[in-house]
């Protein structure tokens, strides 16, 4: 027997109206930790996706559908932008790196990104077996991605067109073959298939152009197979598939090439305005290889693929490119610049997450609130809870002052009894709150996505904590206060 | 209040001198002066509104007298500080009242383990089981109040009283709702229960049937 054993017996007095309070404060608390939790770890993954990268250029539309798809991957991109955009911002001073992504297909829901290592290396992902994709139709999986998958090194996969879960058309004259599996790094490119830019506009010559893709089949049974639908084939073609491919692309490039001309002479202009230089660098250069490709006979295909692509870079496009800028000056002129072209778009990361936040914020205030005036209602009703027990319990409070008892050991009693139910609630409230955020991650695809988890604490949880320890005594200080004004010979002479 | 032990035997269990109370104008109490020797039992008589509870509350130490002196055990209630005079009613006095006052929330044993409790004594579970088995409800330590027939709550009262061996057991009107029976039988319980520790024993009833059972009384008569 002590003043908490004694608090215990008198909670369970009145276990209903205990555990309803309870039950009450519990819920406010939980509201509120759910909200904590994934506030603070949406911020924190938003933060973590877009270190490192200070703006992002694409096709006009909104800038915050380009950041959410390019950074995000979360909403479908804004469009295409010519492949040569990048060597303008690489010669920029103002920009210290440029990582080129070419978005528009998936596999079994998560997104293919076709880029460089270095949009690998913004996330600081290493290497959990493998290697990083180096050739066309190589591709490195993000961990969880491997996980879903159970895809391993060496087995192959065909993506499919559109990055909707359910997926469009199939590529499958287009295998996969995973090179490499990511570590865990906590951020969106642990959902991602990562493959070259070239792998992403292959895939899609084949699938826009029936015409080339058919006879590019043709031409493989002629050269090399015999039994053009023998599976095996497929993984041998692997080791060609590059080159070959390549060389496809160069035939058919030309009908691409008039297609665009019909289609988007204005946007093919604006790319060479801009990059006149550049242009001719490549074209020189591109003379020179040629030449000398032409003395060597035997690698002559090879050779051949590689002038097919470079040539064809002015006419590529990819979706966005991710820009780090080698100065803060740049922050003020380099988006206005791009802006004022007719065809890109710079929209900055930090700029539209604040707004998204700011967006979302509302909505977290509203069920903040929300929480705040379950807690404030549980409050409430504790207090009520405890005022009716004085009144009832007056008896209890004379006999125990006739037992001994000073006036400030009942103050005590009745505070530790407002106290313990408070923080039963809150013990409650945590719990439920970290398990619906656990099981909201796990079942909810967006929770998937962002990686949400109720298996973590965060520091605001603490001043939910004293939260309720000072709402448990203000509840009970005022009945406390009747219980250590108890008239005891006023009361026991109550008959 | 070092040793409140001092004194016990030597000094009369109750000295009142030239006690008074008035509330709120009204004398309520009279007395020039009463004294019951240690150890022995005795009545305070007198109709409804005659100062019989006004008295056992002072004697408690829960109510202070307008003037006079009341010492239990040669201790004036009035010289010891509030929380000196909530200890000293806890371990020296036991209390039965008229409508027992059984905390609900607690179970019997509950109910004695929180009179050891408030009156800052350590759990003496063997004690307990002792008290409760002289008073014959041994089998109902772990039954709460609600559960008990009124003659089983009355010893449970009692047992209360009794379970920190006080100097004085006060009992207000014991009896008024008891045939008989059961009339002597709690008079009988409480002057066993009194012996068994030693302590005075002080019943204030105006139950006439009581009345011959001890020869030390206090008579008090109705106020006008």
């Amino acid at each position: 027997m002590n003043l908490f054993t004694l608090s215990l017996a008198y909670i369970r007095a009145r276990a209903l109206n205990s555990a309803l309070n309870l039950l009450l404060l519990a819920l406010g608390i939980a509201t509120i930790t759910v909200l904590i939790l994934f506030s603070a770890q949406l911020e924190s993954r938003l933060t973590k996706d877009a270190r490192g990268i200070d703006l992002v250029v694409g096709a006009k539309g909104s800038p915050m559908q380009l950041i959410l798809s390019s950074i995000y991957h979360v909403d479908i991109p804004t469009g295409n932008i010519p492949y040569t955009s990048i060597d303008a911002l690489r010669r920029n001073p103002m920009v210290e790196g440029v990582v080129p992504l070419a978005l528009g297909d998936s596999f079994r829901g998560f997104r293919m990104v076709g880029s460089e290592h270095s949009y690998a290396a913004l996330y600081n992902a290493e290497l959990d077996i493998g290697a990083l994709w180096d050739r066309p139709f190589e591709a490195t999986l993000g961990a969880t991605v491997a996980e879903a998958t159970g895809l391993g090194i060496g087995d192959s996969f065909v993506g499919s067109h559109g990055i909707a879960d359910s997926g469009g058309p199939v590529h499958d004259d287009r295998p996969y073959e995973v090179v490499g599996i990511l570590e865990p790094t906590g951020s969106v490119l642990d959902r991602l298939v990562l493959t070259s830019v070239e792998s992403v506009w292959f895939t899609h010559d084949a699938h826009h152009d029936e015409h080339a893709h058919d006879e590019h089949e043709d031409e493989h049974a002629h050269d090399e197979h015999e039994d053009e639908h023998a599976h095996e084939e497929h993984e041998d073609e692997h080791a060609h598939e590059g080159d070959e491919h390549a060389h496809d692309e160069h035939e058919d490039e030309h009908a691409h090439e008039d297609e665009e001309h019909a289609h988007g002479d204005h946007k093919e202009e604006h790319a060479d305005d801009d990059h006149g230089h550049e242009e001719h660098g490549h074209d020189e250069h591109d003379g020179d290889e040629h030449a000398h490709d032409e003395h060597d006979g035997e690698e002559h295909g090879h050779d051949e693929a590689e002038h097919a692509a470079e040539a064809d870079l002015a006419d590529r496009e990819i979706t966005a490119l991710l820009v780090r800028y080698s100065s803060p000056i740049a922050a003020v002129s380099l988006p206005r610049q791009i802006n004022s072209q007719t065809a890109l778009q710079a929209a900055a990361p930090a700029f539209e997450t604040a707004r998204l936040l700011s967006l979302v914020g509302v909505g977290l205030d509203t069920l903040r609130g929300f929480g705040l005036l379950l807690i404030f209602t549980a409050a409430l009703g504790v207090f009520i809870a405890l005022y009716n027990a004085m009144q009832q319990r007056r008896y209890d409070l004379a006999v125990m002052r006739s037992l001994g008892a000073t006036p400030g050991k009942l103050l005590r009693q009745v505070i530790l009894e407002g106290l313990i139910l408070s923080l039963a609630g809150t013990a409650l409230g945590l719990a439920l709150g970290h398990g619906v955020a656990e099981i909201l991650g796990q079942i909810l695809r967006e929770g998937r996505d962002l990686g949400l988890t109720g298996l973590a604490w965060q520091p605001a949880e603490w001043s939910l904590i004293i939260l309720s320890l000072f709402v448990g005594i203000v509840a009970s200080v005022i009945p406390a206060i009747q219980a250590y004004r108890t008239d005891i010979a006023a009361t026991l002479s109550t008959r | 209040m070092t040793d409140v032990n001092a004194g016990a035997g030597a000094e009369p269990a109750v000295a009142l001198n030239g006690l008074r109370h008035e509330i709120g104008g009204r004398e309520i109490l009279d007395i020039a002066e009463w004294t019951v020797a240690s150890g022995r039992h005795a009545l305070l008589l007198g109709p409804s509104g005659s100062g019989k509870t006004t008295l056992i509350q002072i004697l408690a130490g829960l109510l202070t007298p307008t003037a006079g002196r009341a010492a239990i055990a040669g201790q004036d209630l009035a010289e010891l500080g509030a929380r000196q005079r909530d200890r000293f009613r806890g371990q020296r006095i036991g209390i039965v009242f008229q409508t027992l006052h059984l905390v609900g929330a607690l179970t019997v044993a509950g109910n004695l383990r929180l009179a050891r409790h408030m009156a800052g004594l350590d759990q003496d579970e063997a004690r307990l089981t002792r008290v409760l088995e002289s008073l014959g409800i041994g089998d109902k330590a772990n039954a709460r109040p609600h559960r008990l027939s009124q003659g089983e709550a009355q010893r449970v009262a009692i047992a209360r009283a009794v379970i920190n061996k006080p100097v004085l057991i006060l009992a207000d009107e014991p009896t008024s709702a008891l045939d008989d029976t059961n009339c002597d039988r709690v008079v009988d319980m409480l002057s066993a229960q009194a012996a068994e520790c030693d302590a005075t024993l002080l019943i204030a009833t105006h139950d006439g049937r009581i009345k011959d059972r001890f020869e030390h009384r206090l008579e008090l008569s109705e106020r006008p």
